[in-house]
């Protein structure tokens, strides 16, 4: 198994607030032995070296998963979604200029393909289902009431974000629960601050007043 | 002063919003920080996902581009880059304070195979003087080569790009 | 002379990894000679595998739509062209020999099985040797 270092960063700024991203919500991934640099890591993987790909699959996966999974609701969709993200990763490798920039545009990927399913279940309103509706069912009326009482505020915030349009509510996603900064969020979408703002903003006010009185 | 006195008092409109805004989003923390412990993935979620994801890569591997090369025998062969490629990298790796990045593999020799042209470029640790270390790469890579390829390296072009620090 | 498992018939369904389909690429002679080659270099030391030869990915395919049982792939085509035969190889290896070592036995293997007789050949003789992967 291949290991990787930290580089020492010399690099124009712009790279290095792009690596900050991925750092920011290393969390629980952080192995302490030695590391290989993200870019050297790249750099071998789109020549072949799957050792390489396989260190960024440890070191992406289960952040895009928990990112899918937040932003579709559905961990199948999110799976789907993170499996064809990386092998496109890996097929389209060399189209990545700056291979510090790997975080970002792995996510980019994530998010736009997040936006294209979305999409295609917005055009489907049938299929905007959340699963967890079955088990509001139980048997034993005391605990249905309870749980329904108790997972009302939960399971109604879920549908408020379904109707969010498919780019707000990526964004806000990536905004409120990935953490990423206004900046960032457009660094990672390709968008500008202002529209991020933008969508952010609408994002907000409708959740607000779908959530009025629940919280 | 108390901070309500300034609302009432027209102050900026830009803070009241940052405000109330901020408000808003204390009010919303305790059912995003539900909805967000909701979706944890499992071990065997990634397990499952990081099967599939390699398995799809390593046949799109063996479908990659091949290097044509030819045994001291004589005999004719293409071999995909990617192996060729590895070999290099293992030797490059093996020298102490060198890791390799890309790797470039040519047929050379007369008759064109039946010998390498060897191109590279490698992160170095901060402090490694590049000329010894450098000489080192070669004889790895040259060494490596012939034991795992069977063809020797004509030429080995190093370039360091980078600088790493343990 | 009945040799183990031969035939004249190339219809029929023969003991052992092979699977002869007349209505397939090429005839049943070369699916045959292509097994036997297959055999031979799968006992070379270093040969960790061979991969799907193209006749085996539509031999399987066809034995599908037919409803046949398919075998296992052989991993060698021996196809006849205009001017001679040509033997097409994927072969996977493993670290513990040098690979023009195992590529120089594999030529010495099947040129060895052509002087047996395994594969006829007039003309010239193309092997077309790919070294899928190695690990």
């Amino acid at each position: 198994m291949k290991i990787f270092s930290q580089a020492t960063q010399i690099r124009p700024v712009v790279a290095n607030t792009l690596t900050a991203i991925a750092v920011a919500y290393d969390v629980g991934m952080t192995r302490h032995d030695d590391r290989f640099d993200i870019v050297t890591l790249v750099v071998r993987a789109r020549e072949g070296d799957i050792d390489a790909f396989e260190a960024l699959v440890d070191r992406y996966e289960t952040k895009l998963l928990r990112f899918c999974m937040r932003t579709l609701g559905d961990r199948q969709d999110a799976e789907d979604v993170v499996q064809d993200t990386l092998v496109q990763a890996w097929k389209s490798m060399s189209a990545l200029t700056e291979p510090a920039a790997f975080g970002t545009w792995i996510y980019r990927l994530a998010s736009n393909k997040c936006t294209d399913l979305l999409r295609r279940r917005m055009a489907r309103p049938s299929d905007a289902q959340d699963p967890d509706d079955m088990s509001i069912h139980a048997d034993g009326r005391a605990s249905v009431e309870k749980s329904v009482e108790a997972r009302t505020a939960l399971q109604h915030f879920s549908d408020v974000l379904q109707t969010l349009s498919s780019e707000q509510r990526v964004t806000w996603v990536l905004h409120q629960m990935e953490g990423l900064s206004y900046a960032e969020v457009a660094t990672t979408l390709g968008i500008s601050e202002g529209s991020v703002r933008g969508r952010i903003h609408r994002a907000r006010t409708a959740i607000m007043e779908g959530m009025e009185g629940w919280t | 002063m108390d901070v309500n006195e300034h609302v009432g008092s027209g102050a900026e409109p830009d803070q009241t919003s940052a405000d109330s805004q901020r408000e808003s989003d204390a009010q919303l923390r305790g059912v995003i920080d539900e909805y967000m412990s909701t979706f944890q993935p499992e071990p065997e979620d990634t397990a499952g996902v990081r099967e599939r994801i390699l398995q799809l890569v390593r046949d799109d591997l063996y479908r990659g581009p091949s290097t044509n090369l030819q045994t001291e025998q004589g005999h004719p062969f293409s071999i995909s880059t990617a192996s060729v490629r590895s070999i290099v990298r293992n030797a490059v790796d093996s020298v102490d304070g060198i890791r390799a990045r890309s790797v470039d593999v040519e047929p050379a020799g007369d008759p064109e195979g039946s010998a390498a042209t060897v191109s590279l470029t490698v992160a170095m640790r901060a402090g490694i003087s590049f000329a010894p270390t450098a000489e080192a790469i070669r004889r790895s890579v040259s060494a490596e080569v012939l034991a795992e390829l069977g063809i020797p390296a004509a030429r080995i072009d190093i370039n360091a790009e980078d600088v790493y620090v343990d | 002379m009945i040799d183990r498992g031969e035939s004249k018939d190339s219809n029929l369904l023969y003991s052992g990894n092979v699977s002869v389909n007349g209505s397939v690429n090429g005839n049943g002679k070369e699916v045959v000679e292509s097994a036997r080659l297959a055999d031979s270099v799968t006992s070379i030391a270093g040969v960790r595998a061979l991969a799907p030869g193209l006749r085996d990915l539509v031999a399987t395919a066809t034995a599908k739509v037919l409803r046949r049982t398919g075998d296992e792939p052989v991993g060698v085509d021996v196809t006849r062209g205009g001017d001679g035969v040509k033997v097409r190889i994927d072969a996977h290896l493993d670290h513990t020999r040098s690979v023009a070592e195992v590529v120089d036995e594999i030529f010495s293997v099947i040129e060895t099985d052509i002087a047996r007789g395994a594969v006829e050949v007039s003309g010239r003789l193309d092997i077309d040797l790919r070294v899928v992967s190695r690990g």
